[in-house]
């Protein structure tokens, strides 16, 4: 596999606070990654960075071969989309030119704009709902129909911060099996902060450790995400025994 | 058209709609000489002007709100009216508006008070970024400041006292051919490229940074929405004076009605603004006998009550 997100030395500091620190990262293609640190540890400053909403430096984040700092936004949506954490707007916007909105950047016809939008809508499972307006949906269907307008974008990499922080376990694990099937249908890479270590145990096949700016551990999830990285990263005690569901390690964090 | 004929025959001066279409659309022969030169010179002239000061106003209400995704932005609120008229009054008292050849004298410095108070409102939420009601009192403060100027502006030119009132309470009366010619290639071309913007502006409502992650260059496109709308209310002053609440409420009216989707919203604006507008300058001639209600005072007591009512009808989130 290739590497889709190169990120080499990244410092970045706001208001004379440094929040990342030497950053090095390489996120493979065609897979599905987890970016895990305490709050405050820079998860959102990072996706920030790689997507250029922050003042960027040359030479430090490479997205497919691409300089990001040296590229316009046009062409960067064509890279990579984005699901903000907690979007929630209530604008009596319907469901389908909401998602729709995300073919802003694309250059093409109607009819293939049209194409896109219902197979994504099909692929979020979203039928059902395209008539509705945005304000009438609960916030397990509203994340389903940011991701569905990502999807429009039709780019390699989607990033989402923090994707199930507000949702029930249903609609979390909804939302998680829906990004893994993504990942698989769609051959893309899906790089989210999560604060749920089970999920990203369950769901993603690497992860990424973050603490105080820096990255300390990345590989794959069931190797990274252990008892000593965890008390190093987290301070906390924890323990695994198997998920009888997954067959995969689950954690118990001490009390 | 209803609104048209109707608002053309009702006045201080009673001419009746067949005569009125009779004078618009057949031969005069019968008809008073005065009432053809009210109608054809001093009525169709403030018809106009109503039609465009309506639609430059609502239009330019709805692009701020975009833009600073604030729902109480609007050229009157955010002090850019005020600006403008600044900008007239500036020009008349140090006399530099005579230089200008024609009658683009008071466009152009009506332009330049407008771009002016834009530019700073907008350093300002750039800079500031610490929410809309900031934004909001900054407008406020700076809508002050400039009417503290015109204060000065009157106290040491008395001699120009009248021309300044004027543009502080905002009339149609004054539109005249003219006038009207210089004015509407702008508001039409800055119309016809607003409309053009309608998925951009829909993107700006979702917030800085999803819009740029959609690939939209957010500052280069506030930036060109922010001097058309900006143009839009220069013209508007320099036709009409200050006119508050029309490029607030009329946008809003639209987007509880029709939805925030900039395709429908924008088209609709116009239609309602000019509406609004025709009505509002219809009633002001025509409640009280023989005298004339200042446009503003109008917009306020029609617009305000059916806001309020549409305010408390609706339960979604306006913005």
């Amino acid at each position: 596999m290739n590497n889709i997100i190169k990120i080499i030395d990244l410092n970045f500091s706001y208001q004379d606070t440094q929040i990342l620190k030497n950053l090095n990262l390489e996120i493979k293609d065609n897979s599905f990654t987890s970016i895990l640190g305490a709050n405050g540890c820079g998860k959102t400053t990072l996706l920030k960075n790689i997507l250029r909403l922050v003042p960027l430096k040359q030479n430090s984040i490479f997205v497919g071969n691409k300089d990001v700092s040296k590229i316009n936004r046009e062409a960067l949506s064509q890279l990579i989309a984005y699901v903000p954490q907690n979007e929630r707007v209530n604008y009596h916007f319907n469901i389908r030119d909401f998602i729709s909105l995300g073919r802003y950047a694309k250059k093409t016809s109607r009819a293939e704009d049209n194409a896109v939008i219902d197979e994504m809508i099909n692929l979020t499972n979203l039928e059902a709902l395209s008539d509705k307006y945005v304000e009438e949906i609960s916030g397990g269907e509203y994340q389903r129909v940011v991701i569905a307008r990502a999807l429009c974008q039709e780019t390699p990499i989607i990033l989402l911060d923090e994707p199930t922080s507000s949702l029930d376990p249903l609609h979390q694990s909804e939302v998680m099996r829906l990004l893994k099937e993504l990942v698989a249908k769609k051959n893309m890479s899906i790089v989210c902060t999560l604060h749920s270590l089970n999920s990203a145990l369950d769901y993603c096949n690497s992860s990424v450790l973050m603490k105080d700016g820096k990255i300390i551990y990345q590989g794959k999830s069931s190797d990274v995400i252990n008892v000593e990285n965890l008390k190093e990263v987290y301070s906390i005690d924890t323990t695994f025994v198997n998920n009888p569901y997954t067959n995969k390690k689950h954690l118990i964090i001490a009390p | 058209m209803l609104l048209i004929i109707v608002s053309l025959s009702f006045g201080t001066v009673k001419i009746s709609f067949k005569e009125t279409l009779n004078i618009l659309f057949s031969n005069n022969n019968d008809i008073k000489t005065s009432h053809i030169y009210i109608i054809k010179n001093l009525r169709i002239p403030r018809t106009i002007t109503a039609i465009l000061v309506g639609m430059s106003l609502s239009i330019s209400g709805a692009i701020f709100q975009a833009v600073f995704k604030n729902p109480m932005a609007d050229p009157y609120i955010l002090g850019i009216s005020s600006g403008a008229a600044c900008g007239v009054a500036f020009g008349a008292i140090t006399s530099l508006i005579n230089y200008i050849p024609g009658i683009w004298g008071t466009p152009l410095f009506s332009f330049f008070g407008a771009l002016l108070t834009s530019i700073t409102i907008y350093i300002l939420s750039d800079r500031l970024k610490t929410g809309n009601l900031t934004l909001l009192l900054s407008g406020i403060a700076i809508n002050f400041l400039l009417s503290a100027l015109m204060s000065l502006m009157m106290f040491f030119n008395r001699d120009d006292l009248e021309a300044i009132i004027y543009w502080n309470m905002g009339s149609f009366a004054v539109g005249s051919y003219e006038k009207i010619i210089v004015i509407v290639p702008i508001i039409i071309i800055c119309i016809i490229i607003l409309l053009k913007y309608y998925r951009e502006l829909d993107l700006l409502l979702l917030g800085d940074d999803i819009a740029k992650s959609m690939g939209l260059e957010v500052r280069k496109t506030s930036i060109t929405l922010l001097c058309i709308a900006t143009l839009l209310t220069s013209v508007a002053v320099a036709l009409s004076g200050i006119i508050g609440f029309l490029g607030l409420i009329v946008p809003h009216v639209v987007r509880i009605i029709f939805g925030p989707c900039h395709k429908k919203l924008l088209p609709l604006t116009l239609i309602f603004g000019a509406l609004f507008a025709l009505l509002a300058d219809t009633f002001g001639r025509s409640i009280l006998p023989n005298t004339e209600l200042p446009i503003s005072i109008i917009t306020a007591l029609l617009g305000s009550p059916f806001f309020i009512y549409l305010l408390k009808k609706q339960k979604r989130m306006l913005f």
